[in-house]
């Protein structure tokens, strides 16, 4: 899986706007584990199936959309805001990370595709310190 | 992610490098602990110090290699965490789970005195 790219991505875009790192690495780690249930739940491993992802930018915002080619979940009736009830189970904590770390999370279907759609904001101190 | 173990004063430092994401990284972590745990090695230190990031699947595998040590009698402690990964400690309530130290002097000194 090579979840280096978007990270080295987000990392260098955002360094170029007004986000601080701590900001970056929040929005970086929900990227990783967007593409991470893309490929794994999404086009269960198939190399011949895409991530597609799409990037969109402003100084203090940054909108990242991965799409695969599964059908998806049943998103509407998740509560994403719950936590893993058991502290030591060993998966499930994906979209919880994503609803936490980002300002705005939803899910989608367009044309066949099944997509997450993460925006994260720049908090004023960040632009005010310009990091 | 690469593994490299050295022995200090009756602990295994397992010196984690790269990301920690799943896939083969969980079989290498899983095979490590469990020759430790064979070899009654069961004071486990794993720095982090050289590692990229964690996802929710490499929080799994930290997870997983907690309870082989714990089911074993042992313990597995951590040291040199990123802010990012302790970020994602906290997130996730991990933090109360795992003991972690900014230094390995204060982290060996933590098993000795149990």
């Amino acid at each position: 899986m090579m979840l280096g790219i978007p990270d080295a991505v987000i990392q260098e875009l955002g360094s170029e706007l007004s986000f601080s790192q701590s900001e970056l690495d929040e929005l970086s780690t929900s990227v990783i584990e967007g593409c991470t249930n893309a490929l794994e739940h999404g086009n269960h491993m198939k190399s011949e199936k895409p991530v597609r992802l799409s990037i969109d930018f402003e100084r203090t915002r940054i909108e990242v959309t991965i799409f695969d080619n599964g059908p998806g979940f049943d998103f509407e009736t998740i509560d994403f805001s719950k936590e893993p009830a058991d502290l030591m189970q060993e998966r499930g904590r994906g979209i919880y990370i994503m609803f936490t770390y980002c300002d705005e999370l939803s899910f989608f279907r367009s044309d066949g595709s099944f997509a997450v759609k993460m925006v994260k904001k720049a908090k004023e101190t960040s632009v005010e310190n310009g990091n | 992610m690469k593994i490299k173990e050295r022995e200090r004063d009756g602990v295994m430092v397992l010196e984690v490098s790269g990301k920690i994401m799943g896939g083969p990284d969980s079989e290498l972590f899983s095979t490590t602990l469990k020759s430790l745990v064979h070899e009654e090695k069961l004071r486990v230190l794993v720095d982090l110090g050289s590692v990229t990031w964690v996802n929710s699947t490499g929080l799994g595998i930290l997870i997983s290699g907690y309870s082989t040590l714990k089911r074993n009698n042992g313990e597995m402690k951590l040291v040199n965490v990123s802010d990012r990964i302790d970020s994602i400690f906290m997130v996730t309530k991990l933090y109360s789970v795992f003991d972690s130290f900014k230094t390995e002097d204060e982290a060996i000194a933590s098993f000795a005195v149990e």
